[in-house]
């Protein structure tokens, strides 16, 4: 019983997860500022270099 | 973000080491390879130095900021639309002349200016000593010298950077003498444009003088759309001009203009900034080597040989590590399968997990061999070399030279992504070539189709594994170019357009370069596999698991295996019990029980998976398929694949677990295909054909509809290359199995 | 195919193949970079071409008067010519609008 709990629950997730990946592509094909090689979402980007501003990405030299 | 962040723009000539700093000072890990066209679009990256925040911003390489190409429009569009608060120009000191051209107009554009003096490693070894000091003094704006490649220079640069950047001066153009007859003109030009504030906002009155001389394309509609009559006016004068020059020199008004640019920064070097320590006319090493590695005859001679020699030693280096990947991911198998109770969440870790992401992370070792290669022929500079030598045999096919780096981007010596593939083809002015370039980069052999080529060719054709990658690589290009010519014959007919690309000269690798370059790419393909794959690998697991079996056929199969145990003694059937599965030590009754009841446990995963989800798409599919060669596994293995193609070797590995019991005496995927009754080598060369020519990815897909503007070439790229494989993949299986 | 025309195809091939490995015997003449068949130096003396070719051409310094090395010759087809200093690839549209005079 808890085997199948737990692969429902992971199944779920899975699904959660693909579901995001399907929704940040189309976000990319719609907004063309945004990097699809970077890792963005409809929100932004996490990545330096890519182009959404996010001033959470810096790198002390 | 701050207030007080600095915005700064890296600009410079293609391969002058823009990338190569920009991943130095912000960290980002974006490849960097030895030839023109890697950044289309701009990219942008934040760092500090000093507790100054800064926003770099990586553009395009040009050679100028007349609007020849697409890159030069996104550098002007760049730097007039964001005003970064300084640029920086990279030059290349080895090659200075080249490279001041770009730097004048720079000048000319007034943008706060500081240049970096880039490779004087590589100029010192060639005779070449610049005088920085002398170059700053006579252009006016910072000369750093830097070695991007090992960060030399680097902090000296961005604090001169810092220093122009704070400095709240209005950009000052300078002026640059075109002659006296053009200088009268631009005069003219120039006063009629700032007594009517034509287009000021952008531009310095004289530079868009200078623009309207050279015909600038995206200059005139501009003006145009700025101020229709003045437009007009300053059109009528520069065509007068323009004609004129035509008639008494036989030239137009930019060649002069190119003439004085190139003037002035003679005149510049001339001035003690250069001097050499060799003759200057003396070919280099590099100019000697392209003397035989790009003849007509022997350059593609060499090309095949290096793509050949680059197969054989992926190959013949990787076996080991390969074997010893699977090993280990049958031994976590039965780890887990002694763990674990029996279960759906067995079930999904051992077919789901361990043999849907293990069958691809199995292929890292290879998949790092063959990126250490890739990395190899391109830090070299020779992947350029091959683009030039392409280049005759794609215009036969209606292809330009510009198509042949999306071509190699996407695979073309195996192990690319046709994502940034497509999204290369930008560099490609004319649409038609562009749309054929961007309709047949995605059948080349990406990294992600490459471990199942590898797996059907080890498990069929294992003894000649490196000959056969190599032909189905030549057959991706081959099929890929009479598609295109296919497309450009018909609905994408058109005019060829010319094609000039610089080749880089030739370096030598270093090995940290190397290394990184390698391992970035193989990070990428595990993140991928941890990632996106295992998802995709446990949801069709699901698939192919729920929804189970009914309970009268559980009952049947329950019955069965009763009815075969009570056919056999007491004592043997004591023994399967007490032996707990290890057949060493078993009667050769008690093993003809379990062999028996073994059957019988195949035959019932085999019923289960027929009654799944993904068991059913693949067997409606089957009638239609089977054309081809391929059974209902198969196709749950192509349908997936649509997702990524590395999901078409996790499923298959998930497929053909699942019908198997025994995970303890389960071979390796490719053993068992060849043990499969539905497999042969016409099959797997049916298979391959598919895999190689079937409808892209999703995320190459998407890609496609947003480069060409358009969701129709979007499904019509799906629709015609599954159409087109599945003709291919017919016409091979039938043919192959008459023979 | 008789011995005669064999012995043709075959001269003609070894031709070409000399002319594309050494190529050294070609005269002085001044005519299009795509037919200029010896590697070494040539002035340009002219860019021909529509008005967009000509403009790019000369961004990269290949305008009248200069001179330029020619790496690779190859026959009515693209070649490679240093020229201030870059190696620029020169397709055979683009090189049959270059004239040139071997220096």
């Amino acid at each position: 019983m808890w085997q199948t709990i737990l692969v429902i629950t992971i199944i779920v997730v899975v699904l959660l997860y693909i579901g995001k990946k399907i929704c940040r592509q189309f976000c990319l094909a719609t907004d063309p500022s945004q990097e699809i090689t970077c890792d963005c979402s409809c929100s932004g980007c996490n990545e330096a270099g890519c182009s959404n501003k996010n001033p959470n990405n810096k790198k002390d030299i | 973000m701050n207030n007080s962040s600095i915005t700064m723009a890296l600009a410079g000539n293609p391969n002058a080491g823009k990338t190569t700093l920009f991943n130095r000072l912000t960290g980002a890990r974006q490849h960097v390879g030895n030839y023109p066209g890697i950044t289309v679009d701009h990219k942008e990256g934040y760092f500090s130095h000093n507790e100054q925040d800064i926003t770099i911003t990586d553009l395009p390489g040009t050679y100028s900021l007349t609007a020849y190409s697409v890159e030069e429009i996104v550098t002007r569009d760049f730097l007039t639309a964001n005003k970064p608060k300084v640029v920086i120009n990279i030059v290349d000191a080895s090659n200075l002349e080249r490279n001041l051209y770009l730097t004048t107009q720079f000048l000319e554009m007034g943008v706060p200016l500081v240049i970096a003096l880039n490779m004087i490693d590589v100029a010192k070894d060639r005779g070449i000593e610049v005088r920085a000091r002398k170059l700053e003094e006579l252009l006016g704006v910072p000369v750093v010298p830097i070695i991007a490649r090992t960060g030399e220079g680097t902090d000296e640069l961005i604090r001169q950077a810092i220093i122009v950047g704070h400095s709240e001066e209005k950009w000052q153009p300078i002026d640059i003498s075109y002659g006296e007859d053009l200088d009268k003109i631009i005069i003219h030009l120039d006063s009629i444009i700032a007594e009517s504030d034509f287009l000021t906002n952008s531009y310095p009155a004289r530079f868009t003088a200078i623009k309207y001389l050279e015909h600038d394309d995206q200059m005139l509609p501009l003006g145009q759309k700025e101020d229709s009559g003045i437009a007009r006016q300053l059109e009528q004068i520069v065509t007068t001009v323009s004609d004129h020059l035509l008639k008494t020199m036989d030239v137009y008004p930019e060649a002069i203009i190119a003439d004085h640019r190139y003037g002035f920064i003679k005149a510049i070097l001339r001035q003690g900034v250069v001097t050499h320590k060799f003759d200057t006319d003396r070919l280099y090493t590099s100019d000697k080597i392209d003397k035989v590695l790009t003849n007509r005859l022997l350059g593609p001679v060499v090309m095949l040989a290096i793509l050949f020699t680059l197969y054989q030693f992926t190959f013949s280096w990787s076996e080991l590590p390969v074997a010893l990947m699977g090993s280990f991911f049958g031994w976590l198998g039965s780890v887990v399968d002694t763990l674990l109770p029996e279960g759906p969440l067995k079930s999904m870790l051992i077919s789901g997990v361990i043999d849907g992401v293990g069958g691809v992370l199995g292929f890292v070792p290879l998949i790092m061999f063959m990126f250490f290669g890739i990395a190899v022929l391109e830090d070299s500079g020779y992947l350029a070399r091959v683009a030039f030598m392409m280049d005759r045999i794609f215009r036969i096919f209606g292809l330009h030279g510009s198509s042949v780096m999306p071509f190699i981007v996407s695979g073309g010596i195996a192990g690319g992504c046709a994502v940034p593939g497509v999204m290369a083809t930008r560099t490609l002015r004319s649409p038609k070539e562009r749309m054929a370039t961007l309709l047949t980069v995605p059948f080349m052999n990406c990294g992600a189709k490459v471990p199942v080529l590898i797996l059907l060719i080890g498990a069929f054709f294992s003894d000649h594994k490196a000959l056969y990658m190599f032909l189905f690589t030549l057959l991706a290009w081959l099929v890929a170019l009479v598609v295109a010519k296919l497309l450009r014959s018909t609905v994408l007919k058109g005019e060829a357009t010319p094609f000039v690309m610089e080749l880089p000269p030739y370096r030598f690798p270093t090995l940290q370069g190397l290394l990184i370059h390698t391992w970035e790419r193989t990070w990428q393909y595990i993140k991928k596999a941890g990632t996106v794959i295992l998802a995709i690998s446990i949801l069709l697991w699901a698939l192919m698991t729920y929804p189970g079996l009914p309970q009268e056929e559980l009952d049947s199969f329950a019955e069965k295996r009763i009815a075969v145990t009570e056919s056999f003694s007491e004592t043997i059937q004591l023994e399967i019990r007490e032996s707990d599965n290890h057949n060493g030590d078993l009667s050769e009754s008690a093993l003809a029980l379990q062999e028996r009841l073994t059957t019988i446990d195949q035959e019932q995963s085999g019923a289960r998976l027929r009654n799944s989800t993904a068991g059913r798409i693949g067997i409606f599919l089957e009638p239609v398929s089977s054309l081809a060669g391929f059974d209902w596994r198969t196709n749950i293995a192509l349908l997936g694949g649509f997702a990524a193609k590395e999901v078409i070797i996790s499923t298959l590995g998930t497929a053909y677990s699942m019908g198997e019991v025994d995970v303890d005496a389960s071979d390796s995927l490719g053993q068992r295909l060849v043990r499969d009754p539905n497999w042969n080598s016409v099959v797997a060369i049916s298979v391959l054909i598919f895999i190689m020519f079937y409808a892209p990815c999703f995320v190459t897909v998407i890609c496609i509809a947003k480069e060409a503007g358009s969701w129709k070439w979007a499904f019509f790229s799906m629709a015609f290359n599954t159409f087109f494989a599945f003709l291919a993949s017919v016409a091979v299986f039938q043919i192959g199995s008459f023979v | 195919m008789t011995l005669k025309n064999l012995n043709k195809k075959c001269g003609c091939f070894a031709k070409k193949v000399r002319q594309c490995t050494f190529g050294k015997n070609c005269p002085n003449v001044t005519g299009p970079l795509s037919e200029t068949c010896h590697t070494g130096k040539v002035k340009i003396c002219k860019v021909t071409g529509d008005r967009k070719l000509c403009a790019r051409m000369a961004s990269l310094g290949v305008m009248p008067g200069q001179e330029a090395e020619l790496i690779c010759p190859q026959n009515n087809s693209q070649c490679l010519l240093k020229v201030h200093g870059g190696t620029l690839s020169l397709d055979q549209l683009t090189s049959s609008n270059i004239i040139v005079q071997s220096v």
